[in-house]
């Protein structure tokens, strides 16, 4: 089957495509098989014309049919067709013949054959004309070349060759097969599907004999010629013109737009001259580019010459130098040679916009140093005259409570009769503590409260040197070491027959936290291999057995760090050793170790002044915290009763005032 | 005159002290010496005890007894000490990662371990007739439902998921009373913390009081 051109973007479809694949442009549908009456038709029009049959007018040289052409029977010619017949005998009577000579010179057989009346064949009136055109080729150009017509442009030809480019008849089958592109390898060696015969082609024209259908249509004189003829046969058949011609063939098909822009332009096909008759016929003019929708005109290719017309200049072209040197057909580029470019005056002007300039900006105080930190000084005091008598009143009123107890030992304190569970759960843990197994004392503190925990481990400690158990110093901070070797020297000062030398061991440091709790507990011997003498642990006359923490007698904690105490309590309950684990901790830690306590995962612990002021009650021994417990409750009071006084008055300070309820409603 | 050392750190010891409680009168110069040389002689004495007792002890007495073992944290410090070249401190990454690595490892498991599981059966044990039988079994249940009944409201109050039905109706009974309640349990456990915190000053306060006045009459008579 032929392919089908489009008529808006002008590419090549398949012939069983309705719309076009690349515009979706519906598509002209290929001419059925002209009917009895429009063969006649074209008959008689070709017999006026030339008063010769067309062959036909494939482009490539297609053979003709060899079918006989039919030749209707007298009776069924209708009266108009007689009526033309009667006159073309009397006008071959009057006149010898209307035809140049050339014609007759170059009239081949076949087209002798198909110069026969209309009545022996009813060829396709497109054949027709296409074949007139070729035949009369050589002698239209010269006439034209001499009529210096203008010729119209190269989109103008390109749709007249997509018009009247030929399409085979669909009824046809047998004849559509033999044309175009499948026909041409036939004719070249044509042989029998069945029996192999290689048979000659079938008379008729050669390719010489017929033109090709793109050089004749890109050719304007061809077609003029053409329609010249057509012309005259139309005058002298009395054809009607329009609907009935052959042309267009798929006014059906086209698009409404384009529909009725074909009746428009056939207004001035009437009043035109030859040239706008004709024009009628074929509507090159119908598409013109005014008058196409501006979305079509828009999707149209700005190429003013087709492709074809393209590849075949560059075909013509050889490159000479360069790469592509010998090899023809390639595109040539523009030649740059003559052209001569001047680069446009630019200023020096840095022109920023006021996005940039914010971004630099913001950039450039990036960049800036930053400010140097101002110190702030302690003496920026604020604070209203009032509020800084009101401050040092209440710490006159400290100190008076906490010296004037200690000043006069007259001033006794409450002494509380119910000791507290930890407490008691302390003592009796130290109390049954094997006197061969030495206690690891840990110490994990800051400076600050080295006070507070020296009062409330010395009952503690005092105890176990009384017992004469064996210490291991050690400490989770360097600043809880240095202040663990003065309170276990102040415990030992009051019981000469405590042998320090031999019964307390300073193992030092342990450093990394939680992962050295851990691996003292895992591993003692190899967390602290020595003492800060330098001396084996394993040597040491107390540690010789000490194989894991078990050894230990008691592992007590000495603290001002909840956390602290924590993380001990966690590595000693997850690991495997099984001692007892108290704990002298500062009042500060107290509320947060008492749920290991209440859970059982300390056997005990002595809680700042208080703590050890139960811990020599229930010893019977006084010391510093007995001594000084009478300050400390008065202070506290002190300290409690202020801070009452005080959330009264904030309280009756910071009520909202009726007045100004009032001015803000 | 025979001066004892014990007086003389004794004298140090009082006027350091009356350095730092001059800071009851505003900020002035002894306090921030007194600052100043606490600071200073707590680095020198931390740098000193890190080399006896850390490096001594645990690194060069090792490698002198042939601790080959004592070679891997060697080579784990020294890509430690990398860290301080900006080019060079990737190259201390994989220590860095076995000490963080490790410490988060001992940390979460004995959290797990002692603080998670150890409570939750401590939390338990007061209703366990057996473990109550030295007690009051009565009391024992009564201090566990208030243990009990804290936890649980103390957790209603950090639970944050509670959603209003409706606009305006606002949280659900329960869960208001839960959360009220958590917050009158985590009021108790602030007020005993900071009580916890004013006694240690208090105390820290009178042992200090002690210490000059037991100094001053000393140097009196």
């Amino acid at each position: 089957m032929a392919d089908i051109r489009c008529l808006i973007c002008n590419r090549v479809n398949d012939s069983s495509a309705e719309h076009c694949w690349y515009c979706n442009t519906i598509l002209p549908k290929p001419t059925g098989p002209l009917t009895q009456k429009e063969r006649e038709k074209l008959a008689n029009l070709k017999k006026k014309i030339s008063g010769a049959p067309n062959p036909d007018p494939e482009p490539h040289g297609d053979a003709p049919q060899e079918t006989p052409p039919e030749s209707p029977a007298e009776e069924e010619v209708p009266d108009w067709l007689a009526r033309i017949r009667r006159l073309k005998q009397a006008e071959d009577q009057g006149q010898p013949s209307g035809k140049p000579d050339w014609i007759e010179e170059e009239q081949p057989d076949w087209l002798a054959k198909l110069s026969q009346p209309a009545a022996e064949d009813t060829p396709n009136p497109h054949d027709a004309a296409n074949r007139v055109a070729e035949s009369k080729k050589p002698a239209l150009d010269e006439s034209l070349r001499i009529r210096n017509l203008p010729r119209e442009t190269d989109e103008e030809q390109e749709f007249i060759t997509n018009l009247l480019k030929p399409t085979p008849p669909i009824g046809e089958e047998d004849s559509a097969n033999s044309s175009n592109g499948q026909l041409e390898p036939l004719q070249e060696d044509r042989v029998d599907d069945q029996s192999g015969q290689e048979f000659p082609a079938p008379e008729g024209p050669n390719d010489e004999d017929f033109l090709d259908v793109e050089d004749l249509l890109s050719d304007k004189e061809n077609v003029r010629s053409d329609q010249e003829t057509v012309q005259e046969s139309e005058s002298a058949v009395s054809v009607p013109t329009g609907k009935d011609l052959p042309f267009p063939l798929f006014v059906d098909n086209l698009p409404d737009w384009l529909s009725t822009e074909e009746t428009e332009t056939k207004q001035p096909q009437d009043t035109g001259d030859d040239e706008d008759d004709f024009a009628g016929e074929i509507p090159e003019r119908k598409i013109e580019k005014g008058r196409l929708p501006a979305w079509l005109q828009s999707l149209r290719p700005g190429v003013t010459g087709s492709i074809e017309k393209i590849s075949s200049e560059t075909a013509s072209i050889m490159e000479d130098h360069g790469v592509l040197a010998g090899i023809a057909g390639t595109l040539p580029g523009a030649d740059l040679s003559g052209r001569v470019l001047k680069t446009g005056d630019f200023t020096q002007e840095l022109r920023v916009s006021a996005a940039q300039q914010k971004n630099a900006e913001l950039f450039q105080s990036l960049l800036q140093p930053t400010r140097e930190p101002k110190a702030v000084s302690a003496d920026q005091n604020t604070a209203a005259p009032s509020e800084k008598l009101l401050r040092l009143f209440i710490t006159i009123l400290i100190l008076l409570a906490v010296i004037t107890p200690i000043l006069a030992p007259g001033i006794s304190a409450i002494i509380p009769v119910l000791f507290p569970t930890e407490v008691v759960n302390t003592l009796g843990t130290v109390q049954t503590l094997p006197t061969e197994k030495p206690v690891l004392v840990s110490a994990h503190f800051e400076a600050g409260l080295a006070g507070e925990l020296n009062w409330a481990s010395q009952p503690v400690l005092k105890h176990l040197v009384t017992r004469g158990v064996p210490l291991a110093l050690t400490s989770t901070n360097v600043v809880g070491f240095a202040i663990l070797q003065d309170m276990v020297t102040q415990a030992i000062s009051g019981d000469p027959a405590y042998a320090k030398d031999k019964k307390v061991m300073d193992l030092g440091y342990l450093p990394g936290g939680a992962i050295g709790m851990g691996a003292l507990v895992n591993d003692p011997l190899g967390t602290l291999p020595f003492t800060t003498d330098l001396q084996p642990v394993r040597e040491h006359p107390s540690l010789g057995s000490l194989n894991s923490l078990s050894d230990f007698g008691a592992l007590i904690i000495l603290t001002d760090n909840p956390e602290f105490a924590r993380t001990w309590v966690e590595q000693v309950d997850g690991g495997e050793a099984d001692l007892p684990l108290l704990a002298v901790v500062s009042a500060q830690a107290a509320p947060l170790l008492h749920p290991y306590f209440a859970s059982g995962q300390i056997n005990g612990y002595v809680a700042g002044m208080s703590g050890a002021l139960y811990y020599e009650m229930l010893t019977m021994r006084a010391g510093s915290a007995t001594a000084r417990f009478s300050a400390y409750q008065l202070s506290l009071l002190l300290v409690a009763v202020l801070i009452f006084a005080g959330g009264v008055v904030s309280l009756i300070l910071a009520a909202p005032r009726p007045a100004k309820k009032k001015e803000a409603g | 005159m025979r001066i004892d050392s014990e007086v003389i750190w004794l004298v140090i010891s009082f006027i350091l002290t009356l350095m730092v409680f001059s800071y009851l009168l505003g900020d002035n110069a002894f306090f921030r010496f007194a600052s100043g040389l606490l600071i200073g002689v707590a680095a020198g004495y931390f740098t000193v005890v890190i080399i006896y007792q850390v490096l001594i002890t645990r690194l060069v007495v090792p490698l002198m007894q042939g601790s080959t073992l004592t070679l891997v944290p060697l080579f784990l410090s020294g890509l430690l000490l990398l860290k301080l070249s900006p080019r060079l401190s990737q190259l201390g990454s994989p220590a860095m990662a076995l000490l963080v690595g490790v410490g988060a490892a001992v940390a979460v498991g004995g959290t797990v371990l002692g603080t998670l599981f150890g409570q939750v059966k401590g939390a338990l044990s007061f209703f366990d007739p057996i473990a109550g039988a030295s007690g009051s079994m009565a009391l024992r249940i009564v201090e566990g439902i208030i243990f009990l009944v804290g936890t649980l409201a103390t957790l209603a109050y950090f639970h944050f998921g509670a959603r209003e039905r409706r606009k305006g109706e606002g949280r659900r009974r329960l869960a208001t009373i839960s959360v009220v309640l958590g917050k009158v349990f985590i009021a108790i456990t602030l007020g005993a913390v900071f009580a916890g915190v004013l006694t240690a000053a208090i105390t820290a306060l009178i042992e200090r009081s002690d210490f000059i006045i037991t100094t001053i009459m000393s140097m009196v008579r």
